[in-house]
């Protein structure tokens, strides 16, 4: 049983609730009480939490691949089974509360997934692409911008 | 391509745009970690690194050192644990999720970015891969010398390099592969001959018969190739013995590389590949550099990969492999630097930008189409740079790593 951040309560297996470290690491301190423990996790909201726990019912019934490093697409569902790709098909300020959740309650798969969208998200696409989608503001004066780029040219591949 | 649909946000409550400020420095890592050098170089460029937590982090010392580990194998933990090991030093194991902190302690301590020609490990990456240095493994390193390495080698350009071949500039030249040539050196120096036990006997394999060549000599080279690319995906190499040993002379009137398949009279090679028995081509290291302390599962699956794919391979990017492949020389080839002194260049075809998958491997086989990767010979001139003649005519390899460099 997990609790979030409005008060909502969210019944889970024990194995299901233990993919998260930080559960995990709640239930041993009190292993002595049976049965129905209450996990407060204040810092995640109940929109998010019920992400959080699709996410590792599914991972029991099908574990999540592990992801390649650097990423070999920028679509995701090349990268990782169609389940988790569609499953991080979400809004960008979602995809974030999820990063921030994973990174809280210490889901390692979780958050690989989540980051490894924001990654495919950038892979591929021109600086002011990236600055588009992230919302990110341009604070170099065209010449800087000029010189920038003539420093990164050599990371350029094919 | 995962857009962003523009509407009403699906969380009440959540009214602020997400920024990668919000998110800490471990977060941001983690998502650094998945990057190509492209995508890294892009980031880097969207805003000021004094604004913005996440371009600074894509261009600092601890995502280039760990991008610099992963193709070049510099400061590897592996390599020192190895090294302090032979001397009898007991490493007290790291914790196997290290913290970032730690690693960027290790990566300041341990190695210093102007030791590889630039003061950010950022730079160091530039200058080593502008140079097309040979990845360390422990079968390649500073102390095996190199004797054929890729065109884009300034050392080679500068050093009075042959010209490559008209025909060859025009055809696909593939750099996202390096190829480096070593020796399996001999004491002596000399190129092998056939034992008398391969010879007359011959080797049953499968249902065909070889026999080596009595007439022959034979030189074992070490090859070693890596995808040298971190987001150009993967690179096939369909056929081993696809892979051409070009002298000087043939350098000009080959006009197909793997000549396999469609091989023409006026492409007979000196320098031909033993395909069967003892001395057939052998993957002696396979090698994938990933920053996941996984171990069990990628040499799993390379495993079965080498299982499946008979004579070919696939490297994704910065996996290497080292190969050892015997050539068939003339007889008067007796010493390793007749044979050195005789060839230009190695020509490994290639299937550029494939699939994941290893079937694609067999479809592309006969294609015609294929790229090349290409590594050049030393000139004669510097091959004497790492043999010398001893009296009585005998050579012997200088031990390179032993000189003080001046």
């Amino acid at each position: 049983m997990e609790i979030s951040k409005e008060g909502d309560t969210f019944p889970v297996d024990i194995e299901v609730a233990k993919m998260s470290e930080l559960v995990r690491g709640m239930l041993e301190e009190d292993a002595d009480e049976e049965d129905t423990t209450e996990i407060p996790l204040p810092n995640v909201k109940a929109q998010v939490l019920k992400k959080v726990i699709e996410f590792c019912k599914h991972h029991k019934s099908e574990p999540m691949t592990e992801i390649e490093k650097p990423l070999k697409s920028p679509v995701m569902a090349e990268v990782v089974q169609k389940w988790y790709a569609d499953f991080v098909n979400v809004e960008q300020v979602l995809l974030f509360e999820l990063i921030l959740a994973a990174n809280y309650m210490d889901i390692k798969p979780l958050l690989d997934l989540t980051c490894a969208t924001v990654a495919s998200m950038i892979k591929g696409k021109t600086p002011e692409e990236i600055r588009k989608t992230f919302n990110i503001a341009n604070d170099f004066s065209p010449e800087e911008e000029a010189q920038v780029r003539e420093e990164n040219k050599w990371c350029e591949e094919p | 391509m995962y857009h962003k649909t523009q509407g009403p946000p699906v969380l009440a409550g959540i009214t602020k745009m997400p920024s990668f400020d919000s998110l800490p420095d471990e977060v941001l890592r983690v998502i650094l970690s998945f990057m190509d050098i492209s995508s890294l170089a892009s980031l880097s460029m969207t805003k000021r690194a004094e604004g913005c937590r996440l371009s600074s982090l894509a261009s600092d010392d601890v995502t280039w050192y760990s991008l610099v580990q992963q193709r070049f194998g510099i400061g590897r933990t592996d390599h020192r644990q190895h090294a302090s090991r032979q001397e009898g030093v007991v490493l007290v194991r790291r914790h196997s999720s290290s913290s970032l902190s730690d690693a960027s302690s290790v990566a300041s301590r341990k190695k210093r970015p102007m030791t590889y020609g630039g003061s950010t490990w950022k730079e160091a990456y530039r200058s080593l891969s502008s140079t097309m240095r040979i990845p360390e493994t422990r079968l390649t390193g500073s102390s095996a010398p190199v004797f054929a390495a890729p065109s884009s080698r300034r050392r080679f350009v500068t050093g009075g390099g042959r010209p490559v071949s008209r025909r060859v500039r025009a055809a696909t030249v593939n750099d996202s592969l390096g190829v480096w040539c070593m020796l399996n050196h001999a004491e002596n120096c000399r190129t092998k001959t056939v034992s008398r036990r391969l010879h007359r006997g011959g080797v049953t394999n499968g249902s065909s018969l070889f026999v080596y060549n009595p007439d022959r000599r034979y030189l074992e080279v070490k090859l070693c190739l890596q995808n040298t690319k971190s987001g150009f995906g993967c690179i096939a190499i369909p056929d081993i013995l696809g892979i051409r040993f070009v002298t000087i002379n043939e350098e000009e009137c080959c006009t197909s590389w793997g000549c396999r398949g469609n091989r023409c009279d006026r492409c007979i090679t000196s320098f031909p590949i033993v395909e069967h028995g003892p001395w057939a081509p052998k993957i002696l290291l396979r090698k994938k550099f990933s920053q996941d302390n996984n171990p069990n599962v990628s040499s799993a699956h390379n495993l079965k990969e080498m299982e499946t794919a008979a004579n070919g391979i696939v490297l994704r990017p910065f996996e290497i492999v080292v190969l050892s492949i015997h050539l068939s020389c003339s007889p008067d080839m007796v010493y390793e630097t007749d044979v050195l002194s005789t060839l230009s260049s190695i020509r490994v075809p290639v299937v550029p930008h494939t699939g994941w998958e290893q079937q694609s491997i067999k479809r592309n086989r006969d294609r015609a189409a294929l790229g090349v990767a290409l590594a050049h010979f030393l000139p004669e001139d510097l091959l004497w740079d790492y043999y010398c003649q001893l009296p009585g005519g005998c050579l012997s390899l200088i031990d390179r790593s032993r000189l003080i460099p001046n």
